[in-house]
């Protein structure tokens, strides 16, 4: 019995000193806080913020550990019309990239990684070369973008990164003999509104002039071209805003431009006025395939540009997909291959040496229009949405090269043309950000604009009232403030009290030019307007003076004209008890109808803060109210 | 003592074993589970990482995507969500890395399941889009970057229409030029999603001064896919027809049609935006060089030496169009100026006859600068149209040696 209790006191001691050192050789091994169920969790924002890569030390366990959970934590629901978010779990750094340690609280963190946006990319690098680098620029490209949208906004909105407001201009370019810059698909957006703060806008004519002068002053042969589509509507406002761009292409010196499906739309006497060329003035607005009056010479085919030793072919068309928007009968409409093809013949004959193409297109038809009419070294495309390519694109069947403009002007591109065999060409994607401070002769030709469309009053742009729907009319925020005071006195706390002011003295960078005779823009800073299409409704705001009841986002804004439900509260109508009921429930506007209603006015161009996740409900707080006292 | 010094000693050292064991498994466990980490699992199993199996490959890879790089929803309803899976094949002979670059859209990017393939292997990417955004129409992109030389990058491209209920085509209504002499009909389509809606109605014209020169009627039509084929979905179509009937104002014409359906208190008003000019039944058009709103127009300074040509037409439209005959019956200066009429042509509604204006070279020396009314040559072009029976071109040219 005694043996057998020494036994199994050995036994339990052995149990026991192993368990002690197990302990202890798990606790030297150190593995990462991660290892143990109290790692953070997947969705954390450590994970959520990814950090730059580097390619320099090795990463530590740690690191590695970190980096690789990524994967981990692919979660669709939960980034909902967020996509960038998922793209956090494909990202697989090269092998010696680190990423740096990420804390929970950590900020994000500006790049300047190489290989960023800022960085030119070489259609004709070789492959070879990409591969030959472990933590290659395309690698670092992705970290880089991804990193730049971790603010979980959609990645259309207008929203400048980081390093889209730092970017440099071609770097490492030697001296090119020509620079084409290429831009289009501006669709009125001539200014970022600075709704949102002009620092975190993308896009305006202000900054493309500023950053055309910076290309130019390197000594650079800088030839300006766009694809169309100044403009998106019609009317007497869209035809002013052309009138403006046309006159800031000729400052800027534009070489080529085409005109695109929504160009052609407006009045063929106002854009032949503002944008034809005759025998006595020339214009640099081109079309092969679409005849005005019946007379080719309004709109040349073609131009040459001779500049660097280079002779440059410009031509532009309008692809066969936009044929049925074109709707007056004073235009016509020619297959774009057959008019191309005699047109490259003549580039050929008189010596271009480098021909471009400006298709107002598709992706596809650009392309195909490129294979079946050999001869164009560059294609600029109206095609593709969002973002331009960081890359010129190979044109499968072709040796022509293409590049996109994205949308909104928002971007611009440079493709430099070298006496270089092995690098001929050679492009960046830029975006037009704050980086480019404004250009004084363009804000001048801006406030001029404004100016036109004061002379020109609502009633001429075209913004002429209509009843409203429902069939009544607007009485004031102030109306509504009898009864509901409390909601009124929300209000008057809120930047939507101030929305009339801050259009008439902005207080942005740009204070000087007031924009409240602006249909586009008074549709979202008064009451009573239609804010989408831009014109007001019966005994809507008109002047500070005229209505001053209409001034600011009111209250019927958002729950519709109350002129019904005050006169029957006041007694003004006879109701019966049920209609009064009725009335005063119409004035409601459930939360979760609200959304829809902010988004007429909190658009993605105008707010895109409001289109976070979870963003409704922040503003909501700032505004919250209930009914009646 | 001793024994029991030897038994902890034994137990020691075999916990220390059992430990270092149980640590070793643990963390070679975590590494492989949560790392997927290609230089330890190479380093440990001796397999090459996918950096390493891309760099070190001869081959070279080929991506295609299987049906396209673009994908078109057609129409949807708002809130509604859609799914296209783009399949990426590796066709070439080495192996192809991907990975996800900018994504510009509000597209949701499926998981890239595998960012490595081997010559012959797919591996899909779905985008979806949540019909959310007010906006009508919708193109979304994502960027996949890759391994494959003549592909560095590949854009996929979603695209489509939102419809709420109702879908106007097209969503503006250009009506250009107007004859202020003749009836003009132009004609919008309406797609209509709704099960429930039969009928459009209440059709209106929002512009009080020439609401009693449009009348707006519809009928129900099939739905031309070929034309229309984003509305292959829709339930039922309307053809609008308006008719503008002559004397309407000169000038622009701004306006908005807007019309109700059997579903208002669901889909309320719906609207037109509706712009063009109405003009006379003469009028003179041209470049940059012509001011169209004073019939000015402005050749400019010109030596005498060298001479100058310009061009600008009279357009004729209305009843009287076919018969018209201009002719030019006086011009000054005669003796620096010569204006010459081509042959006419038909453009649409309208016949246009070009004007040739040519200072010859070794004109004389004349002077009218513009400065004042007074100060400007003039040409005057007679016509046998009922109405406009006599046109004038205000001239502004200096000759000089």
């Amino acid at each position: 019995m005694h043996q057998r209790q020494l036994v199994w006191q050995r036994l339990f001691l052995v149990l026991v000193l192993s368990g002690l050192v197990t302990l202890n050789a798990c606790m030297d091994s150190k593995p990462s806080p991660v290892a143990t169920n109290n790692h953070p969790s997947a969705d954390s924002p450590a994970n959520r913020h990814d950090q730059p890569s580097k390619s320099s030390a090795k990463s530590s366990d740690s690191e590695r550990v970190k980096q690789s959970r990524a994967p981990a934590k692919v979660d669709p629901d939960a980034v909902n019309d967020q996509g960038l978010v998922v793209l956090e779990t494909v990202l697989t750094p090269a092998k010696d990239v680190t990423i740096p340690d990420a804390s929970p609280s950590a900020p994000e963190v500006s790049l300047t990684a190489p290989g960023n946006a800022s960085t030119p990319t070489l259609a004709t690098d070789p492959p070879a070369a990409q591969n030959s680098e472990p933590a290659s620029p395309t690698i670092n490209t992705v970290a880089t973008t991804v990193n730049s949208r971790s603010t979980n906004l959609p990645a259309e909105a207008n929203v400048a990164t980081a390093e889209e407001r730092n970017q440099q201009l071609a770097p490492d370019w030697p001296q090119p003999q020509a620079v084409l810059f290429v831009s289009g698909q501006q669709h009125g957006y001539i200014e970022p509104c600075g709704c949102t703060g002009l620092e975190n806008q993308k896009g305006g004519l202000i900054r493309r002039d500023t950053l055309l002068s910076q290309l130019r002053e390197r000594g650079w042969n800088l030839v300006p071209v766009d694809v169309g589509n100044q403009v998106r509507r019609i009317g007497r406002q869209p035809e002013l805003k052309f009138k403006s761009t046309v006159e800031a292409f000729r400052k800027m010196d534009y070489q080529g431009v085409a005109l695109g499906a929504d160009d052609w739309k407006l009045s063929s006497i106002e854009l032949v006025q503002f944008a034809g060329s005759d025998q006595l003035s020339k214009s640099p607005f081109l079309s092969t395939n679409v005849v005005v009056w019946g007379d080719p010479s309004l709109f040349p085919s073609h131009r040459i540009v001779e500049v660097g030793g280079r002779k440059i072919g410009i031509t532009a068309v309008l692809g066969s997909g936009h044929k049925g928007e074109l709707q007056s009968s004073e235009i016509e409409f020619f297959d774009p291959i057959e008019r191309l093809k005699p047109v490259v013949e003549q580039l050929n004959q008189e010596g271009c040496t480098f021909k471009v193409l400006l298709a107002h297109a598709s992706l596809e038809e650009s392309a195909e229009i490129a294979r079946q009419v050999p001869g164009f070294d560059l294609v600029v495309t109206a095609g593709g949405f969002g973002e331009p390519t960081l890359n010129l694109e190979k044109i499968e069947g072709s040796p022509s090269l293409m590049v996109q403009v994205g949308t909104k002007g928002m971007y611009g591109g440079i493709i430099g043309i070298f006496d270089d065999a092995q690098q001929p060409v050679r492009y960046q994607r830029i975006a037009v950000s704050s980086q480019f401070k404004d250009s004084q002769r363009m804000l001048a030709m801006f406030a001029e604009y404004q100016q036109a469309l004061t002379d020109a009053g609502f009633d001429k742009l075209g913004a002429n009232f209509v009843a409203h729907p429902t069939g009544r009319t607007f009485v004031g925020s102030e109306t509504c403030g009898d009864c509901h005071s409390s909601a009124l006195a929300t209000w008057e706390n809120t930047p939507h009290f101030h929305a009339t002011t801050s259009i008439i003295e902005p207080d942005n960078e740009r204070g000087g030019i007031p924009r409240h005779h602006d249909p586009e823009c008074v549709s979202c800073h008064a009451t009573g307007w239609n804010p989408q299409q831009y014109y007001p409704y019966e005994t809507g705001y008109v002047s500070p003076q005229e209505t001053p009841l209409m001034t600011g986002s009111g209250c019927e804004n958002c729950h519709g004209p109350g002129s019904e439900h005050v006169a029957a509260e006041l007694g003004e109508i006879d109701v019966t008890s049920e209609r009064l009921k009725e009335l005063q429930q119409q004035m409601v506007l459930p939360l979760a109808k609200a959304r829809d209603k902010c988004l007429e006015c909190h658009d993605l161009d105008n707010s895109p803060d409001f289109h976070k996740e979870g963003a409704f409900e922040d503003y909501w707080e700032q505004v919250k109210h209930y009914g009646k006292d | 003592m001793i024994r029991i010094l030897v038994t902890i000693a034994i137990g020691a050292l075999f916990g220390l074993g059992f430990g270092k064991l149980q640590s070793r498994l643990a963390t070679s466990g975590f590494e492989e589970r949560f790392a997927g980490s290609r230089a330890t699992l190479a380093e440990t199993r001796g397999e090459k990482s996918k950096a390493e199996m891309v760099e070190q490959s001869t081959g070279t890879p080929k991506v295609e995507v299987v049906g396209g790089t673009q994908f078109e929803f057609g129409t949807m309803l708002h809130g509604e969500s859609m799914s296209h899976t783009f399949v990426f094949r590796n066709v070439g002979d080495g192996p192809l890395n991907l990975d996800m670059g900018a994504s510009t859209c509000k597209c949701t990017v499926g998981e890239l399941k595998s960012s490595v393939l081997q010559p012959g292997e797919e591996t899909d990417v779905t985008l979806t889009w949540n019909a959310i955004s007010i906006s009508a129409d919708f193109g979304q992109s994502a960027t996949i970057h890759t391994s494959a030389p003549d592909s560095p990058e590949v854009q996929l491209i979603v695209r489509g229409h939102i419809a709420d209920s109702f879908v106007i085509e097209p969503r503006e209504l250009s009506l250009g030029d107007l004859s202020v002499s003749e009836p003009i009909s132009k004609t919008f389509h309406v797609f209509n999603y709704l099960k429930q809606s039969k009928e459009l109605k209440d059709f209106a014209w929002s512009d009080e001064k020439s609401k009693d020169k449009v009348k707006i009627t519809s009928r129900p039509v099939d739905i031309d896919v070929e034309k229309f084929p984003q509305h292959k979905n829709a339930l039922s179509a309307y053809e609008v027809q308006v008719t503008f009937d002559p004397g309407l104002s000169l000038g622009q014409v701004n306006a908005r049609i807007t019309f109700g359906t059997d579903l208002d208190e669901k889909v309320g008003t719906l609207e037109l935006p509706v712009a063009g000019r109405v003009s006379g039944d003469i009028v003179l058009v041209g470049g940059p060089s012509f001011d169209s709103k004073l019939n000015v127009l402005r050749i400019g300074t010109v030596k005498s030496s060298e001479g100058a040509s310009v061009s600008i037409s009279m357009a004729v439209q209305g009843s009287g169009r076919d018969d018209v005959r201009p002719e030019i019956v006086s011009i000054k200066p005669e003796k620096s100026l010569n204006v010459t009429i081509g042959e006419p042509k038909m453009v649409g509604e309208r016949k246009y006859f070009p004007l040739h204006f040519e200072v010859p070279k070794g004109a004389p020396e004349t002077y009218y600068a513009g400065g004042s009314p007074k100060d400007f040559g003039k040409v005057i072009v007679k016509t046998n149209h009922e109405f406009n029976q006599e046109v004038s071109i205000h001239i502004q040219l200096i000759v000089a040696n």
